[in-house]
């Protein structure tokens, strides 16, 4: 059934797409959602587009509203604003089990009273289809469990029971895939490897990935598309190239990698003031004179030895991180983050040197002075944080 | 080490001869003796087969109670876990008050409801209705245990159902099953370990029940419970067949919650087992 509703369209695209120059019709646009619960905004004025064959991964903080998007698509929440179409159609008066779109949950949710075959199977028995039994075996193939058919789920290893969440939301054919923190529950090892066997699954079968993670190194990673949010709005949407290297705010500069954020001023095009220098930078079209957010990665920095040429600061604190050194310098009590294989011992005096690549200009936001600055940085805190936030992601 | 688990278990150890170990062997003992000179005998066994009848209406009636206490409780019991948690511990406490009743208290206020001048005849003739012959009936008997033994139903059905993790339904309508089909394929089979324990506990006490029947089924309604007071208590008296009586009941139902047990298992293992 599914099948067949599935090649139709995309024929029908294919004609009508031939020589136009508009673009595929989106698999699923939420058009203006809003959700709350128990008063209080979890989504607000919702807009995003999803591509046919995309991997799209929604990343955030807990409580950001990445779940509650997941499950607005799957229709477990309904929006009380706004529209959700799904192949162009308006699916808001949908029920879940009639929409074309498996979830894996964020703790698998398997079946305890069903036995590994019979999880895998059950989309297809309530679907009545048939040639059960080859397609649950080609399923346990796919996620590397042959043979496992037999074994009860509850006594299964964790990665073990991630395969078989994935199998029976694949064995129902969906035209896309929704993952909350699939890999939330695994440890780093296994994470790593699922991250990439996941990845192979999407390109192979070529359904629509929409994976929600807090974890930005995960997102950056597997991902076509990475939608930022915070607060139940989209912070940016872009490749995971263009989030790292382009940040539209200090959020994102921050919940994205390592940024030293800064105070400036652009005085004109292409040249900006911070830190009592003016640098050349390729950022325009600001208004003269504009106070802006400045994000300077870490590992962009190169040190120099001091002069008056250079911003100039004392190494305050050091931690030998493998690849690097990870410094943190105090400037005149602003305190940077700086990544370097080279190596400066605490109290050494430095000068930092700047290229107009390294630079980036954001526009000021509700978020400036907010982050980026590692005044209260400690490698402590920043374990605990992780720790916390995946407690939180886990609950 | 092991005088001193002695000395701590031995007080338990000393109860359990005296109080179950002992009052056993001698119902057994009883039930191969003959009542007047004391020698061993099959006789009381054998005797059992002129109250087989007795035998059938009671796991007949008993059975009926359990079914009608399944099929009001699983609704009931259902109902509660999908409400609002911070009600459920008062609907619980409501369903177990009852319980806290004297059980005679209870069965005594069924006598004069149903009475043929009781409350609910005295009501339908106040309603120009004919009187209905309710009590002394099987279908009073019937009544009466629902009444005493639902909660027993209701709280082990509770307890699982509540257990059960949203997302796991949340899966099952994610992957295609609909309202009936998520109650089919995943709620019920997954209650299964609380319909078993509640029909265990609602069957053995209603097999066994004597008040019940006294009361509220007079004399016609006789069951294994009346059989085994009257060889005790009544005109009857002859100890040895009322304890060849019991023993051949405890056999029945060690047997009866053998099968219900074989029945989980091979659920839990799906299809794994063997019968015994």
């Amino acid at each position: 059934m599914s099948k067949r509703a599935g090649l139709f369209p995309a024929l029908l695209y294919g004609k009508k797409g031939k020589g136009m120059t508009m673009e595929k019709e989106p698999i699923i646009r939420l058009e203006g959602i809003s959700v709350s619960f128990d008063g209080e905004q979890v989504l607000k004025d919702f807009n995003l587009s999803i591509r046919d064959g995309e991997f799209v991964t929604l990343l955030g903080p807990s409580g950001c509203g990445k779940t509650t998007t997941l499950r607005a698509i799957a229709g477990f929440v309904r929006p009380e604003k706004g529209h959700i179409f799904f192949d162009g159609k308006d699916i808001n008066n949908v029920p879940p089990h009639k929409r074309n779109v498996n979830t894996i949950f964020q703790r698998y949710a398997l079946f305890p009273h069903l036995n590994v075959f019979d999880n895998v199977a059950f989309g297809m028995r309530v679907h009545g289809k048939k040639h059960v039994e080859e397609k649950v075996n080609e399923m346990l193939r796919m996620v590397s469990l042959s043979g496992f058919g037999h074994r009860s789920v509850t006594q299964l290893s964790g990665g073990q029971q991630q395969r078989v969440a994935i199998a029976r939301a694949l064995a129902n054919d969906p035209k896309v895939l929704l993952l909350d923190e699939p890999l939330g529950a695994l440890d780093l090892k296994l994470r790593k490897d699922m991250q990439v066997e996941l990845k192979k699954i999407q390109q192979q079968t070529g359904i629509t990935f929409v994976f929600v993670t807090h974890d930005q190194e995960e997102a950056l990673s597997m991902s076509d598309t990475v939608v930022v949010m915070d607060k139940g709005m989209i912070q940016q949407i872009g490749s995971p190239e263009d989030i790292y290297n382009e940040p539209k705010n200090a959020f994102v500069a921050d919940f994205i990698g390592e940024s030293n954020i800064l105070d400036g001023v652009m005085r004109q095009d292409f040249v900006c003031e911070f830190g009592g220098h003016r640098f050349q930078c390729l950022d325009k079209g600001f208004a003269g004179n504009e106070a802006v957010d400045v994000v300077i990665r870490p590992e962009d920095v190169k040190m120099v030895p001091p002069d008056d040429d250079h911003i100039c600061g004392t190494v305050t604190n050091v931690t030998f991180l493998g690849v690097h050194f990870e410094m943190i310098v105090d400037i005149n009590g602003f305190k940077w983050m700086i990544q370097s294989t080279e190596y400066r011992p605490v109290g050494a005096k430095i000068g930092i040197e700047l290229t107009p690549d390294d630079i980036h200009i954001m526009k000021k936001s509700e978020y400036s002075g907010q982050f980026g600055d590692y005044s209260t940085f400690s490698d402590e805190m920043e374990e605990d944080k992780e720790a916390t936030l995946e407690e939180e992601g886990a609950l | 080490m092991k005088r001193r688990h002695l000395l701590t278990s031995g007080p338990y150890l000393v109860w359990m001869v005296l109080f179950i170990v002992v009052p056993m062997a001698m119902v057994v003992w009883f039930a191969f003796t003959d009542n007047v000179t004391g020698a061993f005998t099959l006789e009381n066994i054998v005797r059992i087969g002129d109250y087989s009848n007795v035998f059938v209406r009671s796991i007949w009636l008993g059975a009926l109670a359990t079914v009608v206490c399944l099929v009001l409780g699983y609704p009931l019991a259902y109902l509660i876990a999908k409400i609002d948690p911070k009600y459920q511990n008062a609907i619980v406490l409501l369903i177990m008050l009852p319980m806290w009743m004297n059980f005679l208290l209870r069965t005594y206020a069924w006598m004069s409801l149903l009475e043929d001048n009781g409350l609910i005849n005295n009501f339908l003739a106040l309603l120009g209705l004919p009187r209905v012959h309710m009590i002394n009936t099987s279908g009073a008997v019937v009544m009466g245990m629902v009444y005493n033994y639902l909660p027993y139903m209701v709280l082990p059905l509770y307890s699982v159902l509540v257990k059960i993790d949203g997302s796991v339904i949340e899966a099952a309508q994610d992957l295609g099953a609909n309202r009936v089909q998520v109650f089919r394929r995943v709620i019920f089979p997954m209650s299964m370990p609380g319909i078993m324990s509640g029909i265990t506990m609602v069957f053995v006490p209603s097999v066994s029940t004597f008040i019940i029947s006294k009361m509220l089924g007079g004399g016609g309604n006789l069951l294994i419970g009346d059989l085994i007071e009257m060889e005790f208590l009544g005109n009857s008296y002859n100890p040895n067949l009322g304890s060849a009586i019991s023993l051949v009941l405890m056999v029945l139902i060690l047997i009866s919650m053998g099968i219900m047990n074989q029945f989980r298992d091979e659920q839990e293992e799906d299809g794994g087992g063997v019968l015994f």
